[in-house]
């Protein structure tokens, strides 16, 4: 597996959703800072920009799920890791994209509605988001890789819910609203520390075991 | 250059709930296979263990000189065609090769796009809009644009009218002009590999029946047809038997032949006959 063929497969998986979408991006693009404003919160751009991008990471199996591309992977001459770590590598690069476009529109609404983000809060916001994405990457790959998108779709919301379940609960046991500030939460640094290196290690783990269960299911 | 550009030795692999068993056949370098069986017969799965994408349970596979599992750049030089489209159906046709070109190191877009002019298919077009035959001309467009000496096709013909199979064969016959080309030809329409194929290996149940140059094979066994009493000789295989209250009609070997008796008819069979026959037999 080379660096080359995983790019050239990230690249292929944009080619893929490209014809597709285009309505949804182009509402995100409208509604993430319409709504931020409307909210008067600046980084919700930011965050509503990385939800969407979320969900847009598991387009690329449904694309190919409907149009056999496994067989076309199986045609092309790259190793068949390199199918799965190239569709990491998408996923990372439209986060990327998610995160670079909610940025641009977080600082331009905090300059227009004079409410400045702090470095603290940017960090903040950027390595939560990083932290969701990856995790919502992290626990629905595998599924995609096991079973297909078509089969594994109802599955892989289960750690969506899960999810919100469990801050639910962490919100009703805490009696905090789990949007807002706990008193005595821990450091800036140390949740972006948490989320950067929580995150990193969810999808790396992930991975791994996405290689194996694709390998077995196109045995 | 090695000898033989397919190799398959005592493969078996299982597929869901069905088994190959003991496949093997062999395909000189410069020469086309008919790989020929009913439907459900293991076409397919034997070329998804060609094409790396089944591993087998046991048994060899060379493709073009390389052991299987072999490096994935293998693939450069094996064009696929398959019965229906492995492409993102909402692609035009030049997005299919932006799509696919980073892939192959001799990719020719200029030769891509003398294929396409040469097929009449219009850059423009979606995936989704080519006809079945326009979609095979697709497949072998991409085949023949990356330069593949190997060309693995699985069921080209299928849903196409005979103008497209002839032109298929035309297509094919243009390929094999240089020596170092090959063809595996999948297909259950037996008629088509009567004018190309030099090879030919009969496949049912998930086993090899015979395997051997088209010729031979054909030259191996004869039809005959009699009365309802006849085909009986007990020293005698017949193939297929079918006795109904008109007749009976059966295939055997034609080294057999002298040994029936009866007033029969006795003709040279036809591809279709022999697979038809060698099925029922099993």
């Amino acid at each position: 597996m080379t660096s080359s063929a995983v790019l050239r497969l990230a690249r292929l998986d944009v080619r893929s959703v490209a014809p597709y979408r285009n309505a949804q991006v182009l509402l995100m693009v409208i509604l993430a800072p319409l709504l931020a404003a409307i909210w008067g919160e600046p980084a919700s751009a930011l965050v509503m920009a990385v939800v969407f991008a979320t969900f847009l990471a598991a387009y690329p199996f449904a694309v190919a799920d409907k149009n056999d591309l496994d067989t076309l992977y199986g045609m092309l001459p790259v190793a068949r890791r390199a199918v799965v770590v190239g569709r990491l590598v998408f996923s990372l690069g439209l986060f990327a994209a998610a995160l670079a476009y909610g940025g641009v529109a977080t600082a331009a609404l905090a300059t227009l509605m004079h409410r400045p983000l702090t470095a603290e809060d940017a960090v903040m916001v950027v390595t939560i988001s990083f932290a969701i994405f990856a995790l919502m990457a992290a626990l629905q790959f595998p599924f995609y890789w096991a079973f297909g998108y078509t089969k594994a779709r109802a599955a892989s919301f289960v750690p969506l819910f899960a999810l919100a379940f469990g801050v639910g609960v962490v919100s009703i046991a805490t009696g905090q609203d789990p949007t807002g500030t706990f008193p005595g939460a821990p450091s800036a640094a140390l949740v972006a520390a948490v989320s950067l290196i929580g995150g990193t290690v969810a999808l790396a783990v992930s991975t791994a075991l996405s290689v194996r269960l694709d390998a077995r299911r196109v045995r | 250059m090695n000898d033989l550009a397919i190799a398959v030795r005592h493969l078996d692999a299982t597929r869901g709930t069905f088994h190959l068993r003991d496949v093997s056949f062999e395909l000189p370098t410069g020469f086309v296979m008919g790989f020929v069986g009913r439907n459900g017969a293991g076409k397919t799965t034997t070329i998804r263990c060609l094409l790396g994408m089944l591993t087998p349970d046991a048994g060899e596979i060379e493709v073009l000189g390389q052991p299987l599992p072999a490096d994935p750049a293998l693939r450069e030089d094996i064009g696929v065609v398959l019965d229906h489209s492995t492409l993102v159906e909402d692609w035009r046709l030049t997005e299919v090769e932006r799509a696919l070109a980073p892939f192959y190191s001799r990719w020719d877009g200029a030769r891509y796009r003398a294929l396409l002019e040469e097929f009449e298919l219009d850059p423009r077009h979606k995936v989704k809009e080519l006809s079945r035959g326009q979609a095979m001309k697709l497949g072998i467009t991409l085949a023949l644009s990356h330069h593949a000496r190997l060309l693995v096709l699985d069921e080209p013909t299928s849903g196409l009218d005979p103008a497209a199979r002839d032109e298929l064969v035309s297509i094919l016959g243009d390929f094999l002009t240089d020596d170092g080309h090959s063809v595996l030809f999948s297909t259950h329409i037996t008629s088509d590999l009567e004018r190309i194929a030099d090879y030919v290996t009969v496949i049912d149940a998930g086993r090899v029946v015979d395997s051997a140059p088209k010729d031979e094979l054909l030259d191996a066994y004869r039809l005959v047809r009699g009365g309802p009493e006849d085909l009986v000789d007990p020293d005698v295989d017949f193939l297929g038997l079918r006795r109904n209250e008109t007749g009976a009609e059966a295939l055997v070997a034609a080294g057999q032949v002298d040994r029936l008796s009866g007033d029969l008819v006795v003709d040279r069979p036809t591809l279709d006959e022999i697979v038809v026959k060698m099925g029922d037999h099993r």
